[in-house]
């Protein structure tokens, strides 16, 4: 089991300068669209390339649309990973702060 | 790439086989081509797909998002029996029997 991440938390220690890896697993062009202050795209379909070739920090939070690819995904990077790893609950669709 | 896949961490229904696969897909009154779609619209569609169907009826859905063979049969919940099969390069059928 991953944890669970709600997504007031991430806002507020996002505002706190809290160091953290915040993935966006969303695609490119949603991503580039508008997404969440400091979080980093790496796409669901580039997680395998990518989860070997990067450091990673302490803690990784996964964000995704509607927070469950993000489970999946927690799983696997929890698994792959040193990283303390949660999904963000509820995705973007739970999210209520800024965007850009 | 070192270590378990994406695959592996993605919580599956039952897997059937190549055979089983094939009739499941004949027997299909509906199927739904979700290549290229993502989290949440495979779930949405295939709860709508579900409720217009009978009972005993089966709904395919393809896909190559690994994450819906877990996200589509869990947001479909009790009404369906699920069951999986993957083809072993990255595309999926997700078999929904409406109970």
């Amino acid at each position: 089991m991953v944890a669970e991440t709600p997504p007031e938390e991430v806002r507020a220690r996002l505002e706190a300068g809290e160091g953290f890896d915040l993935v966006d697993i969303r695609d490119a062009d949603a991503y580039d669209e508008a997404h969440i202050p400091g979080a980093e795209n790496v796409p669901l379909d580039d997680l395998e390339d990518a989860v070997d070739d990067r450091e990673w920090a302490d803690e990784v939070i996964v964000a995704c649309y509607v927070g469950e690819s993000s489970v999946q995904v927690a799983r696997f990077l929890d698994a792959r990973t040193d990283a303390e790893v949660s999904s963000m609950a509820g995705g973007y669709d739970a999210w209520r702060g800024d965007l850009e | 790439m070192s270590g378990p896949s994406l695959d592996d961490f993605v919580d599956m229904p039952d897997e059937v086989d190549d055979e089983t696969a094939e009739r499941l897909a004949e027997q299909a009154v509906e199927t739904q081509d979700m290549t290229g779609e993502v989290c949440p619209y495979p779930q949405v569609e295939a709860k709508k797909a579900i409720q217009r169907l009978d009972s005993g009826d089966l709904l395919l859905q393809e896909t190559d998002h690994v994450p819906s063979t877990e996200n589509v049969p869990r947001a479909v919940g009790d009404a369906v029996d699920a069951r999986v099969w993957r083809s072993g390069d990255g595309l999926y059928r997700i078999f929904l029997r409406k109970r």
